[in-house]
């Protein structure tokens, strides 16, 4: 991505409003609007005093205590929410999308969007209906490193994907059957976007699963088939350590692969070899050939390297910014990729 | 507190109005002599009161601080102006173009707050490399090793006669600042050029402590390339600060040339300890702000006006004695200059 368009330098302006108070409102959405060319208009809370405690925190013009009034007053013409509580069985964002498609208006949300896939496809139909965007913040399938990787992928020098391999410390139910209101349930739910939504953005969808769970520590591993034949596993390292780097993702074509550390750190190993084994006197390859690595750097007062960016947030509610405004259809946090993860979520728990 | 900003730009609206929601402060009222931009910048911030006079906003808006993000060319007197006016006074680095400018705000400043945002001075990682220094398993300071891309200006002279703001100045001081909160006060510097008007080459610091200290002035290096470098030496122990937020603790392992078998050592007491941003997790540690000291140098500015403490690191003497090696550099052409104390 270049070339970020400043808040203060926009010539016109999205007039959105924003759902919720939640931890990743304060710190990830709400922070991105000075790059998004919005106008925040109004911020709504269920709790009046943190609705105005935000609203003036984050100069939104207006706080609601309710979601009627404020479309009705205010009239965005986008919302976006980030809400983390649920109703019944089902998180609160779904619901919420549901009132603002129903309002006419552009809807951006957090994940988890809802529980089951049923309830996805009504939020689908409800799209199509009102023809407005709907989009879920999937930060993974806007991770840079994760694009750069998927356009590696879809280049003419990686082959066809053919393995996939991610490590990711998802919690997942020890036993199937468990009620969506389950903590356990809720947990695995939260998280589950992260690496399917790696694995979507980069191989693409997922067609079966089977699932082998460790003996402790909540995680296991599973064998996955991807639609276009790729093979992976997802190795749900639930019991590693809190001081290890969350993730790491390994992707394999026809002679060549891609890693992924950190999130940040994509190596790809190109074609190449070192030469004949047990003969060869140098590891240095030809350069067409030597291994290139992106990671960012990280001591510049930048916008690529603040984790918003790095981790994909900001590009997220660009991407939907951009579709709210008729400059391009969604490509990625769609309503369909939101239901590839509930299919996955599924299985695991089903 | 409540505050004012001066200055609404590109680094502000980066770097500075983003901190301000994890500091305990009101922001109060903007200012900036461009007033559209002043005013655009308020509305995204709730309708703040703009200005383009800075002494207005003082008189018309109660504050108990201001945070000042220009230029230094005009940070002396913004400085001054704020000082006078009974505010504590947060600036943005630099300073300004000299050394005698630092002294001109620091005869203003009274008994009031003023810090000057070296943000280096603050980066965790930074922190985390002077606890190490300090451990007595590390022993004395013997040297530190600095790599940031910089050239120096040949006519150094020239360049402080002419009042000219040069790259050296702009970001040569975060280096410097690093090196001062890690190595202490600096005895005299010697520099060394390699070709041309805008040269690479070295700065070599003799610190107050007896350590020595080289500044790599790594000009050439591309852009997006991991910026800096720091290792520090001790007793059998290495520091090492890689990319602003890698820090590695070099305890080596017992080691026999020739005969050694194994790089692992014994148990846990041996090898290298690291620490390093993880980065998938939405959370404050492994974002900008953080990572390079910005929201640290904020936090201890506030904390230093609402608990009446001095700052930690970059006070005005601190500035003071960073824009003097700042000067000293430029003014040697290999031979020692003293840094006055």
């Amino acid at each position: 991505m270049t070339g970020i368009t400043f808040g203060y330098e926009a010539e016109t302006t999205l007039r959105v409003a924003f759902l919720g108070t939640s931890g990743h409102a304060f710190r990830n959405f709400l922070p991105c609007l000075p790059y998004l060319t919005v106008e925040l208009a109004a911020l709504w809370d269920p709790d009046p005093a943190r609705a105005e405690a935000f609203a003036r925190q984050f100069g939104a013009r207006r706080a609601y205590s309710t979601v009627d009034r404020l479309l009705e007053e205010t009239a965005p013409e986008a919302v976006m929410i980030g809400v983390e509580d649920f109703v019944g069985e089902e998180p609160r964002a779904a619901s919420l999308m549901a009132q603002c498609l129903r309002a006419g208006v552009h809807v951006w949300t957090d994940k988890p969007v809802a529980a089951r896939t049923d309830t996805v496809k009504e939020l689908i139909a409800l799209r199509d209906r009102t023809d407005r965007v709907a989009a879920v913040g999937m930060k993974t399938m806007f991770n840079p490193a994760y694009r750069k990787a998927r356009d590696i992928i879809r280049g003419p020098d990686f082959g066809r994907p053919t393995s996939f391999t991610s490590r990711y410390p998802l919690h997942v139910p020890d036993r199937p059957g468990r009620p969506l209101t389950d903590p356990a349930v809720r947990s695995c739910l939260g998280h589950i976007w992260h690496p399917i939504g790696t694995a979507l953005v980069t191989v693409g969808p997922i067609r079966s699963l089977r699932y082998e769970p460790a003996p402790a520590g909540g995680g296991g591993v599973a064998l996955a088939t991807f639609a276009d034949g790729t093979v992976g596993t997802f190795h749900f390292s639930a019991g590693q350590s809190g001081t290890s780097p969350l993730e790491r993702v390994d992707i394999v074509g026809e002679r060549t692969n891609i890693v992924i550390d950190n999130a940040s750190r994509l190596t790809w190993y190109r074609r190449g070899s070192t030469g004949p084994y047990g003969r060869t006197s140098s590891y240095f390859t030809d350069d067409a050939s030597a291994p290139l690595v992106w990671e960012p750097e990280m001591s510049l007062g930048q916008l690529y390297n603040s984790n918003n960016f790095v981790q994909g947030y900001a590009q997220s509610l660009l991407e939907f910014v951009d579709a709210a405004r008729g400059v391009r259809p969604l490509r990625f946090g769609t309503l369909e990729d939101a239901l590839e993860v509930l299919e996955v979520f599924a299985t695991l728990t089903g | 507190m409540r505050v004012g900003l001066v200055g609404v730009g590109s680094h502000t609206y980066r770097n500075i109005l983003p901190a301000l929601h994890y500091l305990p402060v009101t922001l109060a009222a903007l200012c900036d002599v461009d007033e559209a931009l002043a005013r655009r910048t308020a509305e995204e911030y709730g309708g703040l009161p703009v200005f383009t006079d800075a002494g207005r906003m003082y008189s018309e808006v109660p504050l108990d601080a201001v945070l000042i993000c220009v230029g230094p060319r005009q940070h002396p007197d913004l400085a001054v102006q704020a000082l006078s006016a009974g505010l504590h006074v947060w600036m943005e680095k630099p300073p300004g173009l000299r050394a005698a400018d630092v002294e001109k705000i620091r005869a203003a400043a009274g008994d009031q707050t003023c810090a000057v945002g070296f943000k280096k001075a603050y980066m965790p990682a930074v922190r985390k490399a002077r606890e190490l220094v300090e451990l007595p398993e590390f022993g004395d300071l013997r040297s530190v090793l600095a790599v940031y891309p910089m050239t120096i200006p040949r006519d150094g002279a020239g360049v402080l006669a002419r009042g000219e703001f040069t790259n050296w100045l702009a970001n040569g001081c975060h280096p410097l600042s690093l090196l001062v909160e890690l190595g202490g006060p600096v005895r005299a510097v010697r520099t060394v050029r390699g070709p041309g008007q805008d040269a690479s080459g070295a700065v070599h610091l003799d610190y107050a402590n007896g350590a020595i200290g080289t500044f790599f002035l790594a000009g050439g290096a591309p852009p997006g390339y991991p910026v800096e470098r720091y290792d520090l030496f001790g007793a059998d122990r290495v520091v090492s600060i890689e990319d602003s937020e890698r820090v590695v603790y070099h305890r080596g392992i017992p080691f026999d040339y020739a005969r050694q078998r194994d790089f692992t050592g014994p148990g846990t007491e041996t090898g290298s300890i690291c620490w390093q941003a993880e980065h998938r997790l939405a959370t404050l540690e492994n974002t900008g702000l953080f990572v390079q000291g910005m929201f640290d140098e904020l936090y201890d500015f506030c904390g230093a006006v609402l608990d009446n403490r001095p700052v930690r690191s970059a006070d005005l003497d601190f500035a003071l004695h960073v824009m003097r090696i700042y000067e000293a550099a430029l003014l040697s052409d290999g031979e020692p200059v003293g840094v006055k104390g």
